[in-house]
């Protein structure tokens, strides 16, 4: 059995479970074998912290696919388990960073929502840089943009943001699914023509 | 995806979603509940299906298991769905359905919140089951959440009990691939079935009327029953042992075999799915055949102590925590320290390319929830800062008010409470203020209600403030008595209650309704029900901004030039206000650097700020 595991964070109204949906849908649509993964809500869309996972799961073979008991994977992700992580909000992505291995893909929003702990000046807001030297301790595949900037500039909107990093994560890691399966999953849902857009954005970025 | 209509078909569900397939595939003929993380999306999804069912939320927990009881008489399935806690609000007609039994298959689903995600607490609900004796089913994943729920119907009717389902939060929000055969989403024919019900009630006051003569002999009855779930439990084949290495056994059940079945795949399994009461012949068996076991459970040591009960001890809890969510790192360490992996390479240390460093990542800024920009509570419990009242609180969103910066709410323990507390604190005199309940909308429903009337009947002096936002905001907007909706029907006058003539009708003279959009005003009103020795009420008036739909009153507000960074603004801790840390004020009362706040792009036009800064240095911006 092979796994690829991808954590998504960010906060809540990002349109973080979304993305995990759009990918678990287009494993559902795919070749791929199984999926699983974890969405963590509640209060979720009042700054709060939000993570969703996603799990593909490969079989040797049809009789290990077919066991039900072999079929059983956690929704959840160890320390160290993510071939790739997108995170939405850069402060965040050092939230996720128990996550990485020194292969796993990094790809973040560089646009910052301030805590109020830091609003209040109780603590500082890590600098980009130290960020990104954080994570450089444990994997060289760090990408990094102001995808807030990107989605308004192209759509006047934030909305899309999410979509574009998908598109990015299509762009940058090997994911074991194809780009058409996302696209179609794209093409079924609300504000297709935008997202589908938006996709191929973060594929040529 | 819901218009697919196939006889076998491969969905992504969540455990909730399957549960409510679940019900549906089962003809689930009333679902009730009240809204609660991680339970509220099961009735939203089966009321999406149009099984055919009646999907409808109820004022609170007990109500909705009390309609589930009198559906079950009624000779039809039903299924009530709560989180944790809630369970406790109907835990009185719980307690006594278990002696009665059922007609109709009675199907309890109780979603508990171990690590308590949005909870106050993290209570394991599997003791409920041997509290009232009552059986219990617990899915690992979203296929059984959905097989399981139709056979806890079939349960329910063979053995005459009420059947609990018991999911946790990883359960309850993960998704995975179903596979459903049947027509989907399933659908009965109503008429058919109203024709079947016509006139068929039958009175059974022995099985049903619990005074002490009756119920003493259901009492007996449920305990027999319990001896015939045993041998259900052993043979059923829900209950199952997996035999691998004979070395290493673990018996688990719920989200902590996925965990267990991921991280020591190569141990003996006793997989428990019908987890209460337990399959005594086969934990004897599994004992006998595999040396080291190990019972991994999340929270309370439930299997742990049943086997225990059996003469049987074995080790559990030694490696495991009792407060928290586990993890697959938990588990890993709790293997571990049983010596699972003594001599053995863990997958992660197999393969070398996943070193961390667990430090990375510690003292990061943390981030709180945070209530919305233009949230209507948030003059509320800033008036309540400055008017420095005690003040008893509850449970939905507004809880928020009691973290920083507001920090404006001194409890928040049970749904329901503040009044009660508020009544009590106040007899206390330990404040030389007057004491303060506060409560939302739903809440008020759920269980506030009756405190307000118990304040009036035994002369309590204490100002009870209604955050009324027309919605469970909380839980994601669900309506309720005060909004004239629910799931089955569009919102309309004639099912709308109002809150203002239930409190008149208590005879509560003073009742003031401010809109809290309104800072200046909403302070005076505040500072006028507190100034008042009467018992008295505060309502507000404005909608959540979120549900049902997002609000943006057009306008924005800007920081001028001038602004010396004072902090007023800041306490209110709306989201749209921030600090600009390369910008600095002129002259602040020390003559310390300030950085100066803006308000950014979300703001949505309340307007609460400009009333804040007594200084004049907001103002609305002007859309030519």
């Amino acid at each position: 059995m092979k796994k690829f595991n991808i954590a998504i964070i960010g906060l809540g109204g990002q349109g973080i479970i979304t993305m995990g949906t759009v990918m678990k849908n287009a494993a559902l649509n795919s070749d791929l074998q199984d999926v699983s993964g974890s969405e963590r809500r509640g209060g979720a869309q009042r700054e709060g912290y939000v993570e969703t996972f996603v799990k593909y799961i490969f079989y040797e073979n049809a009789a290990e696919m077919n066991s039900p008991r072999k079929n059983m994977h956690s929704p959840m992700i160890e320390s160290g388990g993510a071939n790739a992580l997108i995170s939405l909000e850069p402060l965040e992505t050092l939230r996720g960073i128990k996550y990485l291995n020194k292969n796993s893909i990094v790809i973040f929003n560089k646009t910052p929502y301030i805590p109020i702990s830091v609003r209040m000046g109780k603590t500082k807001y890590p600098e980009i840089s130290f960020i990104v030297s954080e994570l450089q301790k444990v994997t060289k595949h760090i990408y990094y943009y102001d995808i807030d900037a990107i989605s308004l500039e192209k759509f006047n909107s934030l909305t899309q943001k999410n979509i574009i990093a998908l598109g990015i994560l299509f762009a940058k890691a090997d994911i074991p699914i194809e780009r058409s399966a996302v696209e179609s999953v794209l093409a079924e849902g609300k504000g297709a023509e935008n997202n589908l857009k938006a996709f191929a954005l973060g594929l040529n970025l | 995806m819901l218009n697919k209509t196939l006889d076998y078909s491969k969905l992504l569900l969540t455990g909730n979603e399957a549960i409510a397939l679940g019900g549906a595939r089962a003809g689930v003929f009333t679902a009730v509940g009240y809204p609660g993380t991680p339970s509220s999306e099961i009735l939203p999804y089966l009321s999406k299906l149009k099984s055919g069912a009646i999907v409808n939320w109820s004022i609170n927990e007990k109500t909705a298991l009390e309609i589930a009881i009198g559906t079950s008489i009624g000779c039809k399935r039903a299924m009530f769905t709560t989180k944790h806690v809630g369970l406790n609000v109907a835990s009185d007609p719980l307690m006594t359905l278990a002696l009665t039994g059922v007609r109709g298959g009675l199907v309890v689903v109780t979603a508990d919140d171990p690590g308590m995600h949005s909870s106050q607490n993290e209570q394991d609900n599997r003791l409920y089951s041997k509290f009232a004796k009552i059986p219990m089913f617990e899915p690992s994943d979203s296929q059984e959440c959905l097989d399981f729920t139709s056979k806890a119907f079939d349960v329910s009717e063979e053995f005459d009990t009420p059947v609990i389902l018991r999911t946790t939060t990883r359960i309850s929000h993960s998704r995975s691939v179903v596979v459903f055969s049947g027509k989907f989403p399933p659908k009965k024919d109503e008429k058919e079935e109203l024709e079947n019900t016509k006139n068929t009630y039958k009175k059974d006051i022995e099985k049903f009327v619990m005074v002490p003569v009756y119920a003493r002999k259901r009492h007996k009855a449920a305990l027999e029953r319990l001896k015939r779930l045993i041998d259900f439990s052993n043979g059923s084949g829900l209950n199952s042992i997996e035999y691998n290495d004979k070395e290493f056994g673990i018996i688990t059940s719920g989200i902590s075999y996925q965990y267990a079945k991921e991280i020591a795949p190569f141990s003996s399994f006793l997989k428990l799915s019908f987890s209460y009461p337990l399959p005594d012949l086969l934990i004897k068996d599994f004992v006998k055949n595999v040396k080291n076991i190990v019972i991994i459970e999340e929270l309370e040591p439930f299997i742990q102590n049943e086997i225990a009960s059996l003469g049987i001890k074995l080790k559990g809890k030694e490696y495991f925590p009792r407060n928290g969510e586990l993890n697959p790192d938990i588990v890993l360490s709790g293997f571990k320290k049983a010596g699972f992996f003594k001599g053995k390479k863990t997958d992660k240390e197999k393969d070398a390319d996943k070193e961390f460093d667990i430090s990375l990542g510690n003292n990061l800024p943390p981030r709180f929830p945070a209530l919305c920009s233009g949230c209507p509570h948030t003059s509320v419990f800033y008036a309540l800062k400055k008017l420095k009242v005690p003040v008893m609180g509850d449970i939905g969103c507004y809880t928020l008010g009691a973290l920083p910066p507001l920090s404006a709410m001194d409890s928040c323990i049970s749904m329901g409470l503040a009044f009660g507390a508020a009544q009590g604190l106040s007899l206390t005199k330990s404040s030389h203020k007057k004491t303060v309940g506060i409560m939302g909308d739903s809440t008020f429903f759920h269980s506030g209600i009756t405190s307000l009337i118990d304040a009036k009947y035994n002369n309590a002096k204490f100002t009870a403030i209604i955050l009324d936002n027309s919605t469970t905001a909380m839980t994601g907007g669900q309506d309720h008595p005060g909004t004239g909706g629910n799931l089955s029907f569009n919102q309309s006058i004639s099912n709308k209650i109002d809150i203002k003539k239930i409190i008149e009708g208590i005879g509560i003279e003073e009742i003031f309704v401010i809109d809290p959009y309104n800072y200046n005003e909403t302070f005076k009103t505040l500072k006028k029900a507190l100034d008042s020795n009467n018992l008295n009420a505060v309502i507000t008036n404005r909608p959540c901004v979120l549900y049902p739909k997002k609000i943006d009153t057009g306008k924005k507000f800007k920081i001028t030039d001038g602004c010396t960074g004072c902090d007023l603004c800041m306490q209110t801790g709306c989201p749209s206000i921030r600090l600009s840390y390369g910008k600095t004020g002129g002259k602040s009362a020390n003559a310390e650097i300030k950085p100066i706040p803006f308000i950014d792009s979300s703001c949505i036009g309340c307007s609460v700020c400009k009333d804040i800064c007594v200084f004049n240095f907001i103002e609305e911006i002007k859309l030519s």
